[in-house]
């Protein structure tokens, strides 16, 4: 509904009231607004919002923008509303996005405790899978990922990515990984293929989750699982900094937001059986919670520069402290595995329950489909420290760039 | 606004069964509350037309800019951060840092409300009225509710005569509904006000009643006027726009509204949405008379003298009530120490607002007679008459709807339905309701998802 424009003029002619001339009342000095476009609930389709939190891009400044959080009244997902339309996303991810830059050069230790932490958890998620497994990694920028698996997985597996960025699916492949480009709904992958699929930090930056998960059901083979890993709702660091500050809107690049239920319930919808819905421990959205409230207060930069993925004193605080929430079951992330039920209809490729996309800019989705309980085992052993990274999943990801050249 | 049923229904496509091949929702005026409605029903795919009246979009509001650089608001335009970004028009709007509002009583200054709490007769005279009232019985007019809230003392200085001057009515005639209670106590607006200080941001207090007060949500001020956010809910209702078409009947066959006429052709309807003053609804409804309580609603004429000044900081702080001034007005406001680009480098805007009523001698004078009759009654300003640039002068014959006592009853039923299906009167004048800009937004919203609930219902 939106369309596209530098600035809002102010047209005289349809406004009451002598002496004006037309006006351009674009901010003279930020750049110009965004395209933002008004969406219905991406799990239940409702429009029925209720404000939970309003701020800005704290981090990068792409845009003088102020953005609503909202909490659907019917489901419980927090979402952006109304959000940036998808012609705007080389703008919000600029070339200078590099949340979770944590390529060995530039974070030295921070980097070396994650890969190792993070290999361990990825080795997790491939539990019982069969010597000659096929994993795809949706979102998977340069490869860090699927570098893990090469490097600590079976020789056997094969190990394949999705990212829409030229420059991301460049660096992957230069680290020798066989990475499509595009996204996962229009590669054409082989439906009914893959043991196991990857979204790791990519759910809440899309604009369809049902849709992408919709793709990933299509190309697991029956019985194969996803495990998604993003932000949880359902946390004190939410609940203190919802407000504006809360690390994980990071404004305006997430647009769902998910907690056990509403993550469980996007399964029913598309088909996907719940194997479990945990939490993990990640101090990242409690140092950025932080942060944004310093930048916001405007606070010098030596006391910001204390709180970000270049500080490991305030990571470690963090860490041990969300290690406390994840004990009462609040850890800062989702980590959920679903399975694509065992087909009784036949092989890979059959349409999954809801065929109508459920995150149409100006629609409405149908009516809401079986809700699956989450099977919820709060996850302590094991966990990484560190959050996926905040990868945009169709766009350049710096850091990864560099990780790679370092690596 | 508590006393509509504040349900929040869900909306969901399946609310959508039966809308193809139905008449479209007309909505009867293109300010905010009319586009906010035909903006949601047409996101949800339903057709809508709206009629506005006059040759604009952005209904009351009106900014305008003289050759000076003053500038001139008319009707309340700041909004919050929260409001600008629902709509999507935060890019477009300043941050105000400070907003405040004192009271002038017997010549001294008085912050609002904490800091008439100084005045120990003010103190005594409440803490009696809590010792020997019956808290127990129900207040049944402003008047008591205010004895009750703040005491005698204060209630007569204060209350009363802004409230008399503010609607014309005396504060015994006046419904209980006419004193908006604190949001969350005296603690918590302190609180709030200590976060506004920190932060330096005008921390909304009182503004909205719909969603909850919060140090992340202060005023802004969209550059441009309210016309700013009506322009952003116009993206998207190309063509759904008749301007200068003013709807002449509501037509309704049972307890149905089935149609409007307007620019003398008649339109179908499957559900209209109102934005008129609700005292005019019951001649334009034809085909049932059980509107005809609401000719009996009033609604306070006002009108805004804004003087232009030499100066800046000429009163204590941006709003001035002057419960005992003597004079035409009853509140006073200094824009620019809130809105500092309202104004020149070095000059302000006095806005004084004087209740009245149309075509009384307030009404019919000059505007340099009002002027004179101000300043009259700012001597304590100093070389207030020397400062006087000019003014220019803006008249609402409804600016305020005067919840009086003997039609409070029809009042209420009305807040709950307009008895009539398929008619659903929203916005300020719509709900007959003192409403400001956010809560308009978020009543308006609520309200259209009650109407396409009960559509899906009848349709099932």
């Amino acid at each position: 509904m939106a369309v596209p424009r530098v600035g809002v003029t102010v047209d005289r002619s349809a406004v009451p009231g002598p002496g004006l001339e037309r006006q351009e009342i674009g901010p003279d000095n930020r750049s110009a607004p965004l395209v933002l476009e008004h969406v219905a609930c991406a799990v239940c389709g409702a429009t029925n919002g209720e404000p939970v939190g309003v701020g800005e891009d704290f981090e990068y400044h792409t845009s003088p923008d102020s953005f609503l959080a909202v909490r659907c009244r019917v489901c419980g997902l927090v979402y952006l509303d109304p959000r940036p339309a998808r012609s705007e996303l080389p703008r919000i991810y600029p070339p200078s996005y590099h949340a979770f830059d944590f390529s060995a050069e530039r974070y030295g230790f921070v980097y070396r405790v994650r890969r190792a932490l993070e290999g361990r958890r990825a080795m997790r998620w491939c539990r019982g899978l069969p010597a000659d497994a096929r994993i795809l990694d949706v979102g998977c920028g340069d490869g860090f990922h699927l570098r893990l698996l090469r490097d600590f997985g079976a020789p056997g597996w094969s190990l394949e990515g999705v990212d829409a960025s030229p420059r991301a699916v460049d660096a992957a492949r230069a680290a020798g990984l066989t990475v499509h480009e595009g996204t996962i709904e229009t590669v054409g992958l082989r439906p009914g293929h893959y043991d196991l699929v990857l979204l790791i930090a990519t759910i809440e930056h899309v604009d369809d989750p049902a849709g992408v998960l919709r793709a990933v059901r299509r190309l697991l083979r029956p019985g194969g699982r996803v495990v998604i890993v993003t932000d949880n709702t359902a946390t004190l660091d939410f609940r203190l900094f919802r407000g504006r500050h809360w690390g994980g809107y990071h404004f305006p690049r997430h647009f769902n937001l998910f907690d056990r239920a509403t993550l469980a319930r996007l399964a029913g919808r598309v088909g996907l059986d719940v194997d479990a819905v945990e939490t993990v421990v990640s101090p990242v959205n409690w140092v950025y919670s932080i942060r944004n409230t310093l930048v916001d207060w405007r606070a010098p930069s030596w006391l910001v520069e204390r709180f970000s993925l270049r500080a490991p004193a305030a990571l470690a605080v963090f860490t041990l402290w969300d290690t406390l929430c994840q004990w009462t079951g609040h850890g800062a992330l989702l980590r959920a595995v679903f399975r694509r039920p065992v087909d009784r209809r036949g092989s890979g490729g059959t349409p999954s329950p809801d065929t109508t996309s459920l995150a149409a800019p100006v629609g409405l989705a149908p009516g809401a489909g079986p809700v699956t309980d989450p099977v919820v085992a709060p996850d302590v052993l094991g966990d990484s420290p560190l959050g996926g990274p905040m990868l945009p999943p169709a766009l350049p990801h710096p850091s990864r760039e560099r990780e790679t050249a370092g690596v | 606004m508590s006393e509509r049923p504040g349900e929040r229904r869900p909306v969901r496509a399946a609310d959508r069964r039966g809308e193809r091949g139905r008449a479209p929702v007309v909505v009867i005026g293109a300010g905010l509350a009319g586009l906010t409605a035909a903006a949601y029903l047409r996101r949800l795919g339903i057709r809508v037309r709206v009629f506005e009246a006059g040759p604009h979009i952005a209904g009351l509001a009106k900014t305008e800019r003289d050759p000076e650089g003053f500038v001139y608001d008319f009707g309340a335009h700041f909004i919050t951060n929260r409001l600008a970004a629902a709509i999507g028009v935060g890019a477009h709007c300043r941050t105000i840092k400070h907003y405040g509002e004192t009271v002038r009583l017997e010549g001294r200054t008085y912050a609002y409300p904490m800091g008439l709490m100084r005045r120990a007769d003010f103190i005594l005279s409440a803490i009696r009225r809590r010792a020997i009232v019956d808290e127990r019985r129900p207040p049944r007019t402003a008047a008591d509710v205010f004895r009750l809230r703040y005491g005698d003392a204060l209630a007569r200085r204060v209350a009363f005569p802004l409230l008399e001057a503010w609607s014309g009515a005396p504060a015994d005639k006046l419904a209980p509904s006419v004193a908006a209670a604190l949001q969350h106590g005296i603690g918590h607006t302190l609180l709030l006000k200590l976060d506004g200080r920190l932060t330096r941001r005008a921390v909304a207090i009182g503004y909205s009643h719909e969603m909850p007060e919060s140090p992340n949500v202060w005023h802004v001020y969209p550059m441009g006027g309210v016309a700013v956010l009506c322009q952003r809910l116009l993206e998207g209702l190309e063509g759904c726009i008749e301007l200068n078409s003013p709807v002449q009947q509501i037509m309704v066959d049972g307890d149905r509204v089935v149609g409007v006429r307007a620019g003398g052709q008649e339109h179908a309807a499957s559900a209209v949405v109102s934005t008129a003053p609700v005292h005019v609804l019951p001649r334009l409804v034809v085909g049932t008379d059980v509107l005809r309580p609401l000719a009996r609603f009033r609604y306070r004429p006002m009108v805004f003298v804004n003087l232009r000044m030499e100066g800046r900081g000429l009163l204590p702080d941006t709003v001035l009530w002057t419960p005992d001034a003597g004079g035409p007005f009853f509140r006073l406001t200094e824009t620019p120490l809130s809105m500092p680009w309202l104004a020149p480098r070095g000059k302000t805007l006095l806005v004084a607002d004087l209740g009245c009523e149309v075509g009384d001698e307030i009404w019919r004078a000059s505007d340099e007679e009002l002027a004179d009759r101000c300043l009259a009654h700012l001597d304590w300003i100093p070389d207030a008459r020397r400062r006087y640039r000019g003014c220019r002068v803006m008249r609402s014959p409804i600016a305020y709807p005067v919840h009086l006592a003997e039609y409070e009853d029809d009042r209420q039923r009305f807040a709950q339905s307009t008895g009539i299906r398929g008619l659903v009167s929203v916005g300020r004048n719509g709900e007959f309701a003192h409403l400001l800009m956010e809560d308009v937004y978020w009543r308006t919203l609520d309200a259209m998802r009650r109407l396409v609930a009960d559509r899906a219902a009848a349709a099932a």
